[in-house]
This record gives structure tokens, C-alpha cells and sequence, in this order.
């Protein structure tokens, strides 16, 4: 049995926070959802607080059965079976997750950036390093999120600045006159309701030490992809106005072209491309070891690890994208509109775990004490793993003994 | 050891990186004709004609000569994009349209209306909004091509320095890109405008000069701008009410100008020049207070009065705040009344300060209220600099001052 690696509260914030990050940086959906006008940037502060609201019942049983990871607080909490099942809800979850980003990427690709490259070249560019990525494990996820998330900030930092000069604070004008309150709590609701990153915690906080805060590395997380967040909205409202900010599939790279003006800083928007290229690669990433993890964790076999997942669930999103249907943009609009996205994310994020408390509520005792038997399993088994890593190392550091120098009996 | 071998990589990562940025497709530079500038016209039956400027590259695009290769074509065709990919086969490379530095209109397209190609211009993913919008008055618009360029060698590349070195430094012209017309299309209370230019015979004509050495016959002025309403060009704005519409607009910065003091001559520079725009509505009737403050260095003074003294100065200072409201309020007042288009944005600080009131009136601005807005304009000029001399050149006789 390997041994578990431990990861760092800010590599999972930046991982959970760049990931969510990558949605808006492609498509800037808050712009068109209601009250879809100058006021947008209203609807991404209020759906930070929707956002905390609707991932409190992941962040209470992520505290509470701290130890355990995803598939076994659902098993824990709902028996065998139905723990089973519902882990089956979250990796389809995660396989929809990795699917639709891996779509979304290939469409704007193939449409937007390479048009005369064959778009099964293009899948093979994002499948290949993301699949090996998955299969070196959490850590390595992990450590790819910090060299690639403060890439792709700084390059909204960047982006920002050098619109400013071009940018009209009348844009932003009336504040709030246009919008009733209801227009811009429901368009908060909407937005929130698409954050699925809470899940990249609830499966990576497994891996993080014990004295490290879940609550304090989820809010650096909601830190890192609400200022950017809020940094592209205004950027691109700023800029282009809420009606032809509006009109674009692809606003803050629509916004990225305008800045500068030519010359050098025209070509600067080639940084763009690949800060938005390696976010959404680390985000395909992500999903693709969430849906192995979980995928694992069900079958349960040990001979059959994560990584073990990766290549076959790579291979299915490949097909899948060959599919005619799934080359549309119009099929990627239908996925990423305010009935299917939000719907299914909210199922998974807000219903499901709000169904597992209740569950937990009405079994607690049972809970608690398979719970305590768990972890005390796994600290058993932690311990006898450490003793045999010492012993193996106490061995190896014993003096080999001397070569015996050849006798002339022994020589030819 | 492992550290060395992750900067290896490192840095072969960084030099595969720049070889990515040079292009955007597996098709060398070599084989695009890279587009400068385009004019979109009409014929009568309402198909379109669209003149390019090729750029050939990048194989070097430059002749033995050392003048860059460069043509000029016109393609017909049904729709913008059909008519841009060169229907007729003319030209031998792939046309490439991601360098185009300005968009002519012909004023009989302009007149018919350019929603069709604005929406060409957004929605193509080689296309953006960054080349100058710029309507040419001329009866033939393709004499564009025919004008002298100046420095430059090819006419997108004139008028884009032109806008981008000097647009903002006059009052008498305006330059607006794709963008900024797009933009002012979607705010409520703002109609467009763009840059205007119109080719004109050269007075300069110098016959005993070399071949190479003649002027052209033709030169382009853009003194003025287009007035749009909606998409559709109503008419012009010759360079004095265009200095209204840039002040207005605070699109001034260290823009020269000449006001009148006391019936004399002051040239003066605008150094910074902010607009405050007040709105509300009485008796159904828009009234707009506009207050224009100005920071004013002299350079040059025809007056009776010493601008280096106060008190003289004072009176100075009220001279042209007196000449420059004026001025103001007869350019907005013939926009107002000929072509009921609000281009000065009185709509949109409406809709700014008074969101109720912009709801009744909204649908009926450019016909009905913005017409009957009563207009009071302010003019604050400040001389923070009168320039580096203290007297009059060339008075003699001076009192002795007391400065």
C-alpha cells in the first residue's frame, strides 16, 4: 500500500479556486444570466455569499468526518449500498464535469483559436498530459494547481491593467437602477449554483494534514476565484459595455484582444491563450482524478488504483467528443445554460449532501461509532505502515559489509 | 541534478512557446495576404463591393527596391464575408484579415446602414474591433486609394498612425474605433458617430519636380465626423462642431484652438478639458446644464491685453469663456434640430442620474426630447501657463509691470 501523500491548504485553494476560475474565464455566463445588464458585477459579489451558503453542507461533513475520504463518508453515512450509489452520483458528476470542460476546450479551440488543426490532434494535445498528470496522483495535481493558477491570475492582473486606460466607468452606470433586488438575487443564485469546485475540496481536503483548516483553506479558495472573478467582470464591462460584452461567446478573451491596441501588446494577447489553455488543462485534470479516485473507492479493489482509471475514463471523454451531436456549439450552449449546468450542479453540490445530513441526523450514533472504528483502522494501519518504512530504512543504513578482496584460490 | 534538468526543460518549454506566437494555423505566413484596410461600398442592386489592401508576407513583403508589396483589389459579392473571401479568385494567397487597421464605409453604405456588417465584424473570429471606422464623403470612394499617404506606405497603416499619434491631440477630427462604435450602439441615450474623410485635389503640385519626387494629385482630409442614428449615417459635423462634440465628450487632451477675445485672435492649447453634464426633467422638457472646465496655456496672443497680468487675464478668461459657450451651444443646438441625433450622450446621463424619468422618455428620446432639451453650457477656461513670454512681441512702449 502507497502512502498517502499530504498536500498543502493553499495548493488545494489553488487547485479548487483555479478550477472554478476557468468556467468564467471561458465564458463569462454571469454577463447574459438576469438581470444580464451593467449590474453583473453586483450578481458575482452577492453570489460569493450564495456560493458559502450552498456549500455549507459540504464544508459540515467534510469537517465533521474529517480522515475519511469522499466515498467513505458516504458509505459511512448511508449504509454500504446507497453510500455506493450516491458515490456513483459524484463520479458521474465528475466524468460530466471533465466531459463538458473537454468539449468546451475542444469547440473553442477547433472554432476560435487553431481552425486547420483536426480536432481529434487537438483532444490528443489536452488528453496526453492530463491523463499522465492524473496518473501520478494528488500531490502532482496539486503542485501542477500552484504553478499554473498563479499564472493564469496574473495574467487577468495583467490584462486588467492594460485595459484601464480604454476602460469607461460610465459603463457601469446606473448602479443598481436597472435591476430589481429580486433580478439580482436570482441571477446570484444562478451563478452560484455553478460552482462545483467545493467538490475539488471535498476530495483533496482527504489529503490535507490534520492541523490544517478545512473552513480557512476553502475561504482562500473562494478568495483566489472571487477577486479574479469579480477582476474579469468589471475588466470586460468596463471595457466593452454590458450590450457587446454580452453579445461575445468568449467575452474576457474578446476583451483581450481589444486591449493594448497593436503593436507588442497586440501580441501579448498570446499569453492569453495559454494561461486560459494551461487552466483548463489543470481543470481537465482535476476532474479526470476526481471521477478515477472515486471511481476507485467504489470498486474498491487493491489492486486497482486511481491511476489504474485514468487512461480508460480519458479514452471515453475522446470518444464522446467525436460524437456529431457533441462538436456543436449549440449543444455546449444547451450544457452551459441556466437549466441543465446550474440544475446539475446544485443536485450534486446542495441536494445530495443536504440528503447525506439529514440521513446522518437520523443515525448519528451508528455513524459515530463506525465512524471512530474507521479512523482508528486507518491509524493502525497507518503506524504498522510506518514501523515497516523505518525498519526498511534501519536496514539500509546498516554498513554493508567489504567486498572480500579475490583469494588466489579464487583467481583463474 | 534535478534541479538542472527542470531549467532545461524550462527554458526548451519558453523557446517552443515563441515559436507558437508567430501564427494562429498550420498555414504559413508565406502563403496570406494579409489585409491593411477594406472599403465597404454598394452598387445599386445592393450587392457589395469591397476593396482590400493586400500586404504581401512575410517574404519579407518587400521588393528588391526595398518598397513593401502591396495591392489593391476590389471583390463583389451578396454578403460581407463571401465578398472578403474573394469570390473571384483575384488574388493567389489566403486572405488574412486579422492585421486590417481601418474600415472605410462609402456614404451610400453608410446611409443604407451597416448593421449587417457590424455584425460580421463581431461575430467573425478572425475579425475584431479594433480598426478605425472612418466614412468617406467622396462620390467615388475608391479614390482613397489614390491619395498620398504620407510617411506611410500603405493606407491602413497612414490612418492608423494618424488616429493612434494624433486623434487625440485634435479637436477638429474625430477617430473611433469598431469597439467605441459598437459600445456607444448599445448604451441607451448615445447615438454613434465615426471618423469622415474626404480625398480632395492636392494644391501642391511642384511640375518641375522629379517623377518619384511629385506630390500626389490627391490628399485626404478628415476634418469632421459622421453623425449616425442607429446605424445609419444622417449626415456630417464640419471640424467646428466637431471640437463641440470632443470637448463634450472629453475627447480632448493638448488640442490646439483659437478663441475669439473681444474680436481678436487667441491661440491657446487645451491642456485638460473635463465635461460636467447635469440633467433632469421639467414640464416634460429635458433641461442640460453643462459645465466645461478647461486648463489653457496660451501660444499665441493677437489681443489688446497682457495675459502674463491678473487682472487683465480675468478679463481675458471671461472673453473666452464667453466666445467658447457659444460656440458650444450653436453646435449642439444644429445637431439638436438637423439631424436629431444624440450624440453628445444627454440620454445617457439621463438614464445615469434620473433611471426613472429614462424609462418614461427612453423610446421617444432622439425624436422628441432630445430636439426640445433646454441647454445651458458653462464655460470655466483657467490660463495656467500664458507661455514663455511675459509681453507682447514686439510692444515697445510697456509700462513697467508689477510681476
Amino acid at each position: 500500500m502507497t502512502k498517502k501523500p499530504y498536500i498543502t491548504s493553499i495548493q488545494v485553494a489553488a487547485i479548487s479556486g483555479g478550477s472554478a476560475l476557468m468556467f468564467p474565464y471561458t465564458f463569462l455566463p454571469v454577463l447574459r444570466v438576469t438581470p444580464a445588464n451593467q449590474d453583473a458585477w453586483l450578481v458575482v459579489l452577492l453570489s460569493l455569499l450564495y456560493m458559502i451558503l450552498f456549500n455549507v453542507p459540504i464544508l459540515l461533513l467534510i469537517n465533521k468526518f474529517r480522515g475519511l475520504n469522499a466515498v467513505e463518508i458516504m458509505e459511512t453515512v448511508m449504509g454500504k449500498p446507497a453510500g455506493k450509489a450516491s458515490a456513483f452520483l459524484l463520479f458521474m458528476f465528475a466524468m460530466f464535469c471533465f466531459f463538458s470542460c473537454m468539449q468546451a476546450m475542444s469547440i473553442y479551440l477547433k472554432l476560435y483559436i487553431i481552425a486547420e488543426t483536426p480536432l481529434w490532434v487537438i483532444i490528443m494535445f489536452l488528453l496526453i498530459p492530463l491523463t499522465y498528470a492524473s496518473m501520478k496522483g494528488a500531490g502532482v495535481v496539486a503542485r501542477l494547481g500552484v504553478t499554473v493558477v498563479p499564472f493564469v491570475v496574473l495574467t487577468i492582473v495583467a490584462f486588467f491593467i492594460m485595459g484601464i486606460k480604454d476602460m469607461e466607468i460610465a459603463n457601469l452606470m446606473p448602479i443598481g437602477a436597472d435591476s430589481s433586488f429580486l433580478d439580482l438575487n436570482y441571477g446570484a443564485i444562478l451563478t452560484a449554483a455553478r460552482f462545483s469546485e467545493i467538490i475539488v475540496l471535498a476530495v483533496f481536503s482527504y489529503y490535507l494534514k490534520d492541523d490544517v483548516s478545512i473552513n480557512g483553506t476553502y475561504f482562500k479558495s473562494i478568495l483566489i476565484f472571487g477577486s479574479t472573478f469579480l477582476l474579469m467582470t468589471l475588466a470586460t464591462l468596463l471595457l466593452m459595455g454590458s450590450g457587446v460584452a454580452k453579445l461575445q461567446n468568449n467575452p474576457f478573451l474578446s476583451y483581450a484582444r481589444q486591449v493594448g491596441g497593436g503593436e507588442i501588446l497586440q501580441r501579448v494577447q498570446a499569453l492569453n491563450i495559454f494561461s486560459w489553455f494551461g487552466g483548463s488543462i489543470l481543470k481537465l485534470t482535476i476532474y479526470n482524478y476526481i471521477a478515477s479516485f472515486i471511481l476507485s473507492k467504489i470498486v474498491g479493489s487493491n489492486k486497482l488504483k486511481p491511476k489504474h482509471y485514468a487512461i480508460p475514463l480519458s479514452l471515453i471523454a475522446f470518444i464522446l467528443t467525436f460524437i456529431p451531436v457533441m462538436r456543436k456549439m449549440s449543444t455546449l450552449h444547451y450544457i452551459n445554460s441556466e437549466l441543465i449546468f446550474p440544475s446539475i450542479v446544485f443536485s450534486v453540490v446542495v441536494v445530495l449532501p443536504v440528503i447525506i445530513l439529514i440521513v446522518y441526523l437520523f443515525r448519528y450514533k451508528a455513524v459515530n461509532k463506525a465512524t471512530t472504528d474507521l479512523l482508528n483502522a486507518k491509524k493502525q494501519q497507518e503506524e504498522q505502515q510506518n514501523m515497516e518504512e523505518s525498519n526498511v530504512q534501519s536496514v539500509a543504513n546498516q554498513p554493508q559489509p567489504q567486498p572480500q578482496p579475490p583469494t588466489a584460490q579464487n583467481d583463474p | 541534478m534535478k534541479n538542472k534538468k527542470t531549467v532545461i526543460y524550462m527554458i526548451v518549454l519558453a523557446v517552443l512557446f515563441t515559436t507558437m506566437a508567430g501564427s494562429w494555423s498550420r498555414k504559413e505566413p508565406k502563403h496570406l495576404a494579409l489585409s491593411n484596410s477594406y472599403l465597404y461600398d454598394v452598387d445599386e442592386d445592393g450587392n457589395y463591393e469591397i476593396t482590400v489592401e493586400y500586404l504581401d508576407s512575410p517574404s519579407g513583403g518587400t521588393t528588391a527596391a526595398g518598397n513593401e508589396k502591396f495591392v489593391v483589389m476590389t471583390h463583389k459579392g451578396k454578403t460581407p464575408p463571401t465578398t472578403i473571401r474573394d469570390p473571384g479568385m483575384t488574388v493567389e494567397k489566403d486572405v488574412f484579415g486579422a492585421h486590417n487597421r481601418v474600415r472605410f464605409f462609402s456614404e451610400r453604405l453608410a446611409k443604407k446602414g451597416v448593421l449587417d456588417l457590424l455584425d460580421f465584424f463581431v461575430r467573425g473570429y478572425i475579425t475584431d474591433e479594433r480598426p478605425y471606422l472612418i466614412v468617406i464623403k467622396n462620390e467615388d470612394p475608391g479614390m482613397i486609394y489614390k491619395a498620398d499617404k504620407g510617411f506611410s506606405d500603405r493606407v491602413g497603416d497612414y490612418i492608423y498612425e494618424m488616429g493612434d499619434n494624433r486623434g487625440e491631440r485634435t479637436l477638429y477630427s474625430a477617430f473611433v474605433r469598431t469597439l467605441d462604435f459598437c459600445v456607444d450602439y448599445y448604451t441607451e441615450g448615445q447615438q454613434c458617430v465615426t471618423g469622415v474623410v474626404e480625398v480632395k485635389p492636392n494644391p501642391v503640385s511642384l511640375e518641375e519636380a522629379a517623377e518619384d519626387d511629385k506630390p500626389k494629385k490627391y490628399y485626404m482630409s478628415f476634418e469632421g465626423l459622421a453623425v449616425f442614428k442607429e446605424d445609419k449615417l444622417v449626415g456630417y459635423l464640419d471640424g467646428e462642431d466637431t471640437m463641440s462634440y470632443k470637448l463634450l465628450a472629453d475627447k480632448a487632451k493638448d488640442s490646439p484652438m483659437a478663441v475669439s477675445v473681444e474680436g481678436e485672435d487667441l491661440s491657446i492649447v487645451l491642456r485638460k478639458s473635463s465635461s460636467k453634464i447635469k440633467t433632469s426633467m421639467k414640464d416634460g422638457k429635458p433641461i442640460v446644464e453643462i459645465t466645461l472646465t478647461n486648463m489653457v496655456m496660451i501660444s499665441q496672443n493677437n489681443t489688446k491685453y497682457c495675459v502674463s497680468d491678473k487682472d487683465e487675464l480675468k478679463i481675458v478668461e471671461e472673453a473666452m469663456n464667453k466666445d467658447l459657450s457659444q460656440r458650444l451651444k450653436k453646435s449642439i443646438t444644429k445637431v439638436q434640430t438637423e439631424y436629431k441625433s444624440d450624440i453628445y450622450g444627454f440620454g445617457k446621463h439621463l438614464h445615469m442620474q434620473q433611471p426613472k424619468e429614462w424609462k418614461k422618455v427612453k423610446d421617444a428620446w432622439d425624436d422628441e426630447y432630445f430636439p426640445k432639451a433646454e441647454v445651458t453650457v458653462t464655460v470655466k477656461n483657467m490660463v495656467d501657463f500664458e507661455g514663455q513670454s511675459l509681453e507682447k512681441f514686439g510692444e515697445k512702449n510697456v509700462k513697467q509691470r508689477k510681476y
